[in-house]
């Protein structure tokens, strides 16, 4: 089921009534199965896969913690980490990496035929794979308990408001909440519907319209680009990913919220990040704090202590040779994750590089005033982190390529390739971003003791978000992160 | 009970925005039925199909061929010119009830040479969307004439509107559209995706099939749902006519040639003439007439080297005929169109004449047609 449509919003209204109206073990059944029944309208035949890696990981989790050895229980993790990423091996990477071994062959001579696969991606299978592994880890670190009730955990892996593009959520955020009746909260209420109407207004009025303008571009040939054009579309699409994702978190958090269940902040104004670092921290934070805690920190070999923090963290009193493999190798897989495409390992190395760099780099402005920082590294990191989308959202690698090389090249800036329309539309999204933000910060303080002053403010917000989103609400375009 | 109090306040805002939006919406657009597709065309000038003895012989695009199809396949005419274009061929200025386009002018004289004329004329339509329709009408009908205008403005456009998209799928793949460079470009980036990832799943999903229902429920049920089209339409012509304002952009304004897309056209045009030229088509190329009494609203050198380019296309081919009508219609038989900015004066119309200039450039045409024989 899509976010921006009549239909979950339909879907959304029914299972919020019913939920507020049950007590708690039917209120369970109902989300869990709510959450399948919004996965089937996408494909019935993909639940056994999701259940499958539900079954696994509730089981394998129960063993690891009554096993009594260390040693046992590593091998049940290493059997949970096979069962899972065998299955996000199998749907999303088979093919990916029949087709480079194929290649790769015929590359160095030797004549092979590819044989044809043809594998659906199930939908959402890196997120929630990715929580079922977190959860696994968690029982493995003795962060938490093994959840005995099986609707209570199927409910936490397969919660319909994430279940297709995150957050992704660690047990111990969501359980609790699923397993207690939360009490109904008017605030909360409103906040839920007003998170839906804010991030279907990022996605069908912002997102959707914004999309032809960068498909269009991005099929153009690259000999018929110039630097410019280049530079105005990693910027569009940079918004175009930002609206589209950040609407996705929006109305996760919000739906959640309508059932009294607080999600953590996904998204934080990631371009006005003043460092790569930074950004990490503002973009796709339930991915970043994953990364960091399962991922990188494990190969710096450092113990990780906190959770959900986001970012990928500068760990400390580490030698800088492991940690800076761990930080590339973090990134590539990042980057796979993102995509079963060389493009996207490309993009990963590119933020590796980026971080890396800002490493060696930062210590040359330990002495510059904080405001001077702030803005010097805002005016290098917002370009850099737009570049950084052009292999993420390219066909190919000689496309990705090319586009990077026509940037550095001082005759690609001489003409314009595209309508004119494209790089006002860019600028004028870009000055409104910013705007947006100020202002917000502004009117927030100023309505703090004007009641009146508020109501008015919000009744003109809702009246343009629900007026545009009525007028724009069509299932289009479904969302970027999806086919991830 | 404080807090209670802030809650219904915030509430309270959500609701009156709810009811002043939906009001609003209401008010402002359901109603009415603007065309969009012809909203450039403005009161000064109206859109006319012509039918002759009943049927229709001018079309607006693939989703009405049909008619203009049987049309030929019915008369006992020898031969078949087909006419490609844009809106200068169904809009008139000036227009008064009975007028005649150039399109049923031609189609009367042609007859008289046992030749049957079908036309079909879109907005803005550039040549890489008449490839597309070209190869989707040749594959139904054999046309022994192929009339194209040259309209430099339209070289600014790349896109595939609905209907021409709606032909991709239709045209079958023997077509030249399926070995060029160009074809396969359009066909992949406007076909619905083929790869093994989930988006292309997406045909007859049960969310699709639900959504699909709950709309034609809402539109059958709801004043609103029905005129959101309408809302769409209006705000993208308003934030259209705000940008016009604010960069004072007029229909004399120059408008630069876009590299990309002009290349995208050029080459549009000669796989229409590769496949004209394979298919034993004669083509008639024209540089479209336009109001050349006052400065034209391109760049001089630009315009040049356009038709410089043209002329040597031409050249390539066998089969192709190259003139220019850009000077046969006299200043007076142009018009004006509203304003394209906010509160702005009429404005000059560059591109619609007035039912004389639609006979004069018919005549010029029938004895460029009539040269060939």
């Amino acid at each position: 089921m899509l976010f921006n449509s009549v239909t979950y919003l339909l879907f959304l209204f029914v299972i919020v009534t019913l939920y507020w109206t049950l007590p708690r073990t039917p209120r369970l059944y109902l989300v869990f199965l709510s959450s399948i029944t919004f996965y089937g309208f996408w494909k019935f035949t993909f639940v056994p896969v999701m259940l499958a890696s539900v079954i696994c990981d509730y089981f394998i989790a129960k063993r690891i913690y009554s096993e009594k050895q260390k040693l046992a229980k590593k091998y049940w993790l290493i059997i949970s980490l096979i069962f899972n990423l065998g299955l996000l091996f199998y749907f999303k990477y088979l093919i990916f990496f029949t087709d480079s071994a194929f290649g790769l062959a015929n590359m160095i001579g030797l004549q092979a035929d590819p044989f044809i696969l043809n594998i659906i991606l199930p939908i959402g299978i890196s997120f929630y794979t990715f929580q079922t592994i977190s959860y696994t880890v968690d029982v493995y670190r003795g962060f938490i308990k093994p959840e005995n009730n099986f609707i209570l955990f199927a409910s936490y892996v397969t919660f319909f408001p994430q279940l297709v593009a995150g957050p992704i959520l660690r047990a111990v955020e969501v359980i609790p909440q699923l397993d207690k009746r939360p009490t109904f909260k008017l605030s909360s209420f409103e906040n839920g519907i007003r998170r839906i109407i804010f991030g279907l207004f990022l996605k069908v009025v912002l997102a959707d319209n914004l999309a032809p303008l960068v498909d269009s571009g991005f099929s153009t040939s690259v000999d018929n680009l110039s630097a410019v054009d280049v530079w105005t579309l990693a910027f569009l699409f940079g918004f175009q990913i930002y609206f589209d994702f950040c609407a996705y978190s929006h109305i996760a958090l919000g739906s959640a919220r309508l059932m009294g269940i607080q999600f953590p902040e996904n998204f934080n104004y990631p371009y006005l990040a003043t460092s790569p670092r930074e950004f990490w921290k503002r973009w796709h934070i339930s991915l970043s704090s994953w990364i960091r805690d399962y991922l990188y920190l494990p190969l710096v070999g450092e113990k990780v202590q906190d959770r959900s923090v986001g970012g990928l963290a500068n760990v400390t009193q580490q030698k800088e040779k492991s940690k800076n493999i761990a930080l590339f190798s973090t990134w590539a897989i990042m980057g796979l994750w993102h995509g079963a495409n060389w493009t996207f390992m490309i993009w990963g190395l590119y933020h590796a590089i980026c971080i890396y760099i800002y490493r060696i780099l930062a210590p040359v402005a330990h002495h510059w005033s904080k405001k001077t920082k702030h803005v010097c590294g805002w005016m290098i990191t917002l370009p850099t982190m737009m570049l950084g989308w052009i292999p993420f959202r390219c066909e190919s690698l000689n496309d990705t390529f090319q586009m990077y090389l026509l940037i550095l090249q001082p005759g690609a800036y001489t003409w314009l390739g595209m309508r004119e329309n494209v790089y006002l539309v860019t600028a004028l999204v870009l000055l409104l971003f910013i705007s947006y933000y100020f202002i917000s910060r502004y009117l927030k303080h100023f309505v703090q003791n004007k009641p009146i002053a508020r109501i008015v403010g919000d009744t003109v917000l809702y009246t343009i978000a629900i007026s545009f989103t009525v007028v724009f609400l069509r299932p289009i375009n479904q969302f970027i992160y999806f086919q991830f | 009970m404080k807090t209670t109090t802030k809650e219904i306040k915030h509430l309270s805002s959500l609701l009156m925005g709810l009811v002043l939006s939906l009001t609003i919406l209401n008010a402002m657009f359901v109603g009415k039925n603007t065309d969009f597709e012809e909203l450039a065309l403005n009161q000064e000038t109206v859109s006319v199909y012509p039918g002759h003895d009943g049927i229709t012989i001018h079309c607006k695009g693939a989703s009405d061929s049909a008619q203009c199809i049987s049309g030929f396949k019915q008369s006992k005419l020898s031969h078949a010119a087909l006419w490609l274009g844009n809106s200068q061929l169904h809009a008139v200025n000036q227009y008064v009830t009975g007028q005649k386009t150039a399109s049923y002018i031609l189609h009367g004289k042609l007859r008289s040479s046992d030749t049957y004329l079908t036309t079909f004329s879109q907005p803005n339509s550039s040549l890489s969307e008449q490839f597309i329709l070209y190869e989707y009408l040749s594959s139904q009908a054999n046309f022994d004439y192929l009339i194209l205008p040259l309209v430099f403005d339209d070289l600014r456009e790349a896109e595939l509107r609905q209907d021409i998209i709606s032909a991709l799928s239709l045209i079958p793949q023997t077509s030249l559209l399926f070995n060029t460079k160009l074809g396969r470009a359009l066909i992949d980036r406007y076909s619905p995706a083929t790869d093994q990832t989930e988006v292309t799943q997406t045909n007859l999903l049960l969310r699709d099939k639900s959504e699909e229902a709950l709309n034609h429920w809402l539109s059958n049920n709801t004043s609103i749902w029905n005129t959101r089209s309408e809302a769409r339409g209006s705000i993208m012509t308003f934030l259209y006519r705000l940008r016009n304002t604010a960069f004072g952009i007029t229909a004399s304004t120059k408008r630069p040639m876009i590299k990309t897309r002009y290349e995208q056209n050029i080459t549009a045009l000669k796989e229409i003439l590769s496949s004209a030229e394979q298919k034993g088509t004669k083509v008639i190329m024209y540089i479209a007439p336009i109001r050349n009494d006052v400065p034209l609203p391109y760049i001089e050198s630009e315009y040049l080297t356009f038709k410089n380019q043209m002329s040597n296309i031409s050249t390539l081919y066998s089969n192709v005929l190259y003139v220019t009508f850009e000077d046969i219609i006299t200043a007076s038989l142009w018009g004006q169109k509203d304003s394209t900015v906010v509160g702005g004066k009429k404005e000059i119309d560059f591109m619609h004449f007035q039912a004389a200039g639609h006979m004069i450039l018919a005549e010029q045409l029938f004895s460029v047609i009539k040269s060939t024989h």
